[in-house]
């Protein structure tokens, strides 16, 4: 038997050991090892065990997660903002405007300031008007302006237009927001004073610098009965032509009686008019009657329509154009102009475009392709914008093509020459 | 039961000794760096409740949640689950479901980033050299999952992206958008401090400077902008930092940029218009149109103009204030410079019409005329376009100052013959 020093010894050891077992749990628990942390599947709990099994995600799952985060991180202030006062979001917005992080393109606070003015013009817009009006110019007013154009109520468009032509800062100069305030009061002065009075906006805002670039733009809801042949007689159409009002009216235009508007505009402005047409936007049911008639022009007006495209893409370095070549030519519905627009492509290539409009060019015919691209010279811009390009890489990837066109060596040889700068 | 109690009071200390001795030791931590953790935790815990109270409905508060809904990952979790053929898989899977317009632009940016990311972290370089070899269905289809790993790779190391950047150069379409990718690797770089950024301007260099001009969203606490200012003069967006930085300490920005002055070095003279920006943002329009315009005679006489276009340069976005800055200008020459690039920028014409109208007619007609000058000395091509485009830009600055037919003449007849 033991002596009772032995024993408390013995229990003193046990218990010391079990101790210090139970001291070293917390790290296994807490902290992972190297090995843990490579190989992420590896389960340490019965809740993470479960976890673990369950099926690991599809890609559907994945997307579903990722649009539900992406709706959330629109707004995510939203929820938070619910329970605000005005009072309380007027205090942050001019909290805001002392801060130098308006300097720093991008910044959180612009973002969050944004917010903060969007859910006081959903509440009270004309209590956020009348504070954003009554704000220091400068880089914040600038910003935030951009916030109330993007959230003018559509119920109030001619005051919106008028408010732009007396603050033109109010939009950024080539902001979509501009274009938008300029039509939904162009709409509503269609709707109240009809085609003269549509002509004498466009007029001022003429005289007055404020029409806008083409670009995409939404369709106009016109009166019945609108009067396009009026508009189009007076000068102020004619000279606002190239803008983005006068372009969605001829595109209303199209839409609303195409034969009367296309006979206008090649009698107006000839077939090289028709590229300021279908270039700004989709192929919209207007622009494609428009695109589908060129098939049945004299081979002088598809001539003139393809060398005024060729110069003004040119310009644009033929920038993501392979796309729209190829729309046109569908459109056409005539196999030998398809071809012809197919080759604008060609045009591209001496602009560093080889390997996006090669495969346009596959969709011509082997005959009209090879003489095409020996006859191919450059068609350059007015402006003296868009650089010529032919790398070694487009050479080798043209050569590809060639061989695989079955083009012999010799023509090959041709073709390749004539795209280098 | 006298021994029985003993022994219970051995176990007891042997258990509660083995445990403390083996539980500090786990912390890692010694006696003092414990006391220090207990007290910052204890300050932490103390602050976070203080912020709770006085950041109840400010914008202090907004800012936080801002940051943190933009910043937390919701599939990070998910995405280490894959195995790496099964991210590959997924990967090539998403991308073509963008190709066939299944998908919204912003869900698929969304997912791609988060996947490219994740296949980044394990594979680095591997990953971007696989993503290289995705060229199925068409010429440059690689790129809708190398763009998604190549944003990790910006965001984690300039030089790999440079490298990178460097390998697609022929590829035109990714070359048009190699500024983003520079952008990000700087944003992200001033993010972590100065001696990253400044590393990553080095390293990214004419990728950057081709890109757009934007600052960084956001710089480090302890950002040092005298040293940007000095070792990156010149790069894009370090202008509006040189603002963001007066908008903070006016007297600090100012006396680093005295020093391109004082050294003559053309490199800086451009910012007096960010100097101006900055003061404005946090001082009243007034006050600080006088600080800025007073900076004027501190600059050495061949410096001047350029600077008084720096300030016309920034003014642009706040028109409602260069009839005052025209008025504060001390010398003529000053205005004159002012009113002809004041003239030339795309800005509200009547806020325009507004400044020049301060100014007597002889300095008016000497803007327009020095206008004419300039354009002159531009375009001598002669090419008949051009021609063309020199009145019409004349076209608007003498319809603003209501020119006679006679001035308009002498204004043309300074352009003459291009």
């Amino acid at each position: 038997m033991a002596s009772p020093v032995k024993c408390g010894a013995i229990i003193f050891i046990v218990t010391l050991i079990v101790g210090a077992g139970m001291g070293l749990l917390p790290r296994s628990e807490g902290r992972s090892t190297k090995s843990q942390a490579t190989s992420k599947a590896r389960p340490t709990g019965s809740r993470d065990r479960s976890r673990e099994n369950r099926p690991r995600w599809s890609s559907e799952d994945f997307l579903k997660r990722a649009q539900d985060t992406v709706e959330a991180r629109a707004h995510p202030l939203a929820t938070e903002l619910a329970n605000w006062t005005d009072a309380e979001i007027e205090v942050a917005l001019n909290e805001t405007l002392s801060k130098p992080e308006w300097l720093l393109e991008g910044s959180p606070l612009s973002k969050v300031a944004f917010e903060l003015l969007t859910e006081w013009m959903k509440r009270d817009f004309d209590a956020a008007y009348a504070w954003f009006m009554g704000i220091q110019g400068g880089k914040a007013k600038n910003t935030l302006a951009g916030c109330l154009a993007a959230h003018w109520p559509k119920d109030r468009p001619a005051e919106g237009l008028a408010l732009l032509r007396i603050y033109p800062d109010l939009a950024t100069q080539f902001g979509w927001e501009r274009g938008q305030f300029s039509l939904r009061g162009l709409q509503d002065v269609a709707a109240k004073d009809g085609a003269m009075g549509v002509a004498q906006l466009l007029r001022e805002m003429k005289e007055e610098d404020q029409l806008n670039q083409p670009g995409y733009s939404e369709a106009l809801k016109l009166p019945d009965g609108f009067d396009f042949n009026a508009l189009a007689a007076t000068d102020a159409f004619k000279e606002g032509w190239g803008s983005l009002e006068v372009h969605r009216l001829m595109i209303e235009w199209l839409e609303t009686d195409k034969e009367t508007a296309l006979k206008w505009l090649l009698d107006s402005k000839g077939p090289a008019g028709v590229y300021d047409v279908i270039s700004h936007g989709g192929l919209s049911t207007a622009a494609s009657y428009v695109v589908g008639q060129i098939g049945t022009w004299s081979q002088s007006d598809r001539s003139e329509f393809l060398t005024a495209s060729a110069r003004k893409m040119s310009e644009m370095e033929y920038y993501r154009t392979a796309s729209q070549i190829s729309r046109w030519a569908k459109a056409t519905g005539n196999p030998v102009a398809a071809d012809e627009i197919r080759a604008l492509g060609i045009q591209g290539i001496f602009y560093g475009q080889a390997a996006n409009m090669l495969p346009l060019l596959n969709d011509m015919e082997q005959e009209r392709r090879v003489d095409a691209l020996l006859e191919a010279t450059p068609i350059a811009g007015n402006s003296g914008r868009g650089m010529r390009t032919f790398t070694e890489s487009d050479e080798a990837l043209f050569r590809k093509q060639l061989s695989e066109w079955e083009v012999p060596s010799e023509q090959a040889d041709e073709i390749i020459q004539r795209f280098k700068p | 039961m006298r021994k029985l109690s003993i022994y219970i009071a051995l176990g007891c200390f042997g258990f509660g000794l083995g445990f403390v001795l083996t539980h500090s030791v786990n912390s890692g931590l010694s006696s003092h760096e414990k006391a220090r953790e207990l007290t910052r935790q204890t300050r932490e815990v103390a602050r976070f409740s203080a912020n709770a109270e006085t950041e109840r409905k400010g914008l202090d508060r907004l800012m936080r949640d801002w940051d943190l809904a933009k910043k937390k990952s919701d599939l990070r979790h998910e995405l280490e689950r894959l195995s790496l053929d099964e991210l590959r898989s997924e990967m090539v899977e998403i991308s073509k479901l963008k190709i066939s317009g299944d998908l919204q632009l912003e869900t698929y940016i969304h997912v791609m980033s988060e996947f490219g990311a994740e296949f980044y972290r394990r594979e680095g370089e591997d990953a971007l050299e696989w993503a290289m070899q995705q060229d199925g269905e068409w010429k440059g289809s690689y790129r809708g999952v190398l763009a998604p790993v190549l944003n990790e790779a910006a965001a984690t190391s300039p030089t790999i992206l440079k490298r990178w950047l460097d390998r697609l150069s022929e590829d035109v379409d990714f070359r048009a958008s190699a500024h983003q990718f520079s952008q990000l690797a700087m944003d992200r770089a001033a993010e972590r401090g100065t001696d990253d950024w400044i590393a990553a301007a080095k390293a990214l260099d004419n990728y950057w400077v081709a890109g757009s001009m934007a600052s960084a969203p956001f710089y480090s606490d302890d950002f040092d902008f005298s040293r940007m200012l000095k070792e990156v003069p010149e790069g894009p967006g370090v202008g509006d930092a040189v603002g963001y930085w007066a908008a903070q300490d006016k007297d600090a920005a100012w006396s680093s940029l005295k020093e391109f002055y004082d050294s003559k070095n053309p490199d800086g003279t451009f910012y007096l218009g960010a100097l101006w920006q900055g003061v404005a943002t946090t001082t009243e329009s007034q006050a600080a149109i006088g600080w800025t315009v007073s900076r004027l005679d501190l600059i050495p006489d061949e410096m001047r103009d350029m600077s008084v276009y720096s300030l016309i340069v920034a003014g642009a976005d706040r028109s409602e204030e260069f009839e005052p800055l025209l008025k504060s200008l001390p010398r003529e020459s000053d205005r004159i410079t002012a009113a002809q690039h004041m003239l030339e920028t795309q800005t509200n014409a009547k806020q325009l019409k507004l400044a020049m109208n301060s100014l007597p007619r002889q300095e008016q007609m000497a803007a327009v005329l020095s206008m004419a000058e300039s354009y002159r000395k531009s375009f001598q091509s002669g090419d008949e376009y051009q021609a063309a485009g020199i009145a019409k830009r004349l076209e608007k600055p003498m319809k603003i100052l209501e020119l006679s037919d006679e001035e308009k003449a002498q204004v043309m007849s300074r352009v003459g013959d291009p």
